[in-house]
């Protein structure tokens, strides 16, 4: 674990920012999820004058922040709510357009970095089929009769040409594959996984909230330059609820290597700490509250869980 | 002896002897070279006036103006902070604007900044007109006036002390090198 975990710990550069306090979780939580107070939290109308959004497009966000701007899922208090803006990519200073929930149980859990680790390599390793193989002394063509006599040459006694110390014999202990490295760690360990990914980004500034994939044009120069003048780092992995997405990002990211496009239910931890920085739908942090957040309260499953249910998310 | 070497011996042996009309056979196979097999021949080497000298290099084509440009550079990241007082007053007012509240003058500092909508408002105006943006690892943690006043009141520095140096000017013997070799 020791030598896998340097990598870790170089992607993940400081947590101080996060001001998290790793040896006084409460429970399962972190202390910065609490409050000392007991205001309730309220949704109204926006007010905030931004000449750049027009106003059939703020009437729309504000529904959406109506509708997707809590969490779904209750969080007991005296937690609170992780926050995170949200923001656009219709024009290259819509940066504020309102304030989202994040559930603390998804984006603000203690950071198992050794479950992170676990992840990982498991989604490297449980696909692998490795198809080395050896020819033993018995497989190698050849070797069937004895070279030399046992006694009387003077040279060393030999049975075989085809025995390991030989050159052109076969190997003794070499790999006999294909060989196959499937495992599967547990599904709450893959679960929270997931959701230290998710802290760490949030945590790191490295996760940003949209309320939708609309680009005003197709074009990549729009995309690179839109990424660098927010400061949005060297790769970027955006993750939207449908695998149907606007024609116009899907050309503009097409041809680029750096910026990633896919659907909600490709999410993984590889891919977040492959790309530096995750960028969300609305709908789709909701999604992945639901999806995270049920395997906290589940039972013990009758059957297997790839068999068909009707009451899972 | 010396007859051998005279110059009608000399033509008689090494000149061409009249050749006899041959009958122009049709070749029995037809060898197509679907390669460029003829164009590297011999003379192909000496191009005599066919290609004109031009300078490499300016046929490239010119890159297309993108279609929505950048408005200017990307925005600076580093802050510095107004002096403390000028930033309490402009906070001060700001909280109340978005709050509402006609409260005494030290009151903004303990006033809630967790209730929606003047939290949205508070803190966009901040970003807008302060140039510094809260980021979403630290949302959590403006509750009150004041935890918004420190945010506000720490500088940020944005480039390294390589790129400060490069802005600077700098005596004629130092260069820096941005390129790795």
């Amino acid at each position: 674990m020791a030598v896998g975990m340097q990598g870790m710990w170089r992607t993940i550069a400081s947590l101080g920012k996060a001001r998290t306090h790793w040896g006084l979780c409460f429970g399962r939580r972190l202390p910065s999820s609490q409050a000392s107070y007991s205001s309730l939290w309220q949704r109204g109308n926006l007010e905030i004058p931004r000449p750049i959004v027009s106003l059939d497009k703020m009437d729309e966000i504000e529904s959406m922040l109506l509708r997707l701007g809590t969490c779904e899922v209750p969080i007991s208090k005296p937690f609170v709510p992780r926050q995170a803006w949200l923001e656009s990519m219709r024009d290259y200073d819509e940066q504020h357009l309102g304030l989202v929930d994040l559930h603390p149980d998804v984006f603000g859990v203690p950071p198992r970095l050794d479950h992170l680790h676990q992840v990982v390599a498991w989604q490297r390793n449980y696909k692998r089929i490795s198809h080395a193989h050896t020819k033993t002394r018995a497989e190698v063509r050849g070797g069937g009769r004895k070279p030399r006599p046992q006694k009387g040459t003077g040279m060393s006694r030999q049975g075989s040409i085809r025995s390991p110390i030989w050159r052109g014999g076969g190997v003794s202990h070499g790999p006999r594959g294909p060989k196959s490295y499937y495992y599967m760690l547990p599904m709450k360990i893959r679960v929270l996984g997931l959701k230290v990914a998710l802290t760490i980004k949030h945590a790191q500034d490295d996760l940003h909230i949209i309320d939708s994939l609309d680009l005003p044009t197709a074009d990549p120069q729009y995309m690179t330059d839109f990424v660098r003048y927010r400061h949005w780092g060297d790769s970027v992995l955006i993750v939207d609820i449908n695998d149907q997405m606007p024609e116009n990002i899907v050309k503009a990211t097409e041809t680029l290597k750096t910026i990633g496009l896919i659907p909600a239910v490709a999410i993984n931890v590889y891919s977040m700490l492959k790309y530096q920085t995750l960028v969300l739908t609305l709908p789709t942090v909701r999604f992945l509250e639901k999806k995270l957040l049920w395997h906290d309260t589940r039972f013990t499953p009758l059957y297997p869980y790839h068999m068909p249910y009707r009451d899972i998310p | 002896m010396a007859a051998y070497m005279c110059r009608s011996f000399y033509l008689f042996t090494f000149q061409q002897r009249p050749r006899t009309c041959l009958l122009r056979a049709a070749p029995f196979a037809v060898y197509r070279t679907y390669s460029n097999a003829n164009a590297g021949g011999f003379w192909e080497k000496f191009s005599f006036g066919k290609h004109s000298k031009e300078p490499l290099g300016t046929q490239l084509p010119e890159p297309e103006p993108p279609v929505v440009p950048m408005p200017s550079s990307p925005p600076n990241l580093s802050y510095n902070p107004p002096e403390a007082a000028e930033l309490e007053a402009f906070l001060s007012s700001v909280v109340r604007d978005a709050y509402s509240t006609h409260t005494g003058p030290e009151d903004w500092r303990c006033q809630d900044v967790t209730s929606e909508p003047g939290r949205t408002r508070l803190l966009a105006r901040l970003a807008r007109e302060l140039g510094r943006t809260v980021p979403g690892s630290q949302l959590h943690e403006m509750r009150r006036g004041d935890d918004v006043r420190r945010f506000y009141s720490i500088p940020v520095r944005d480039k390294n002390r390589l790129e400060q140096m490069a802005t600077k000017d700098l005596p004629p013997n130092i260069k820096i090198n941005w390129d790795y070799e």
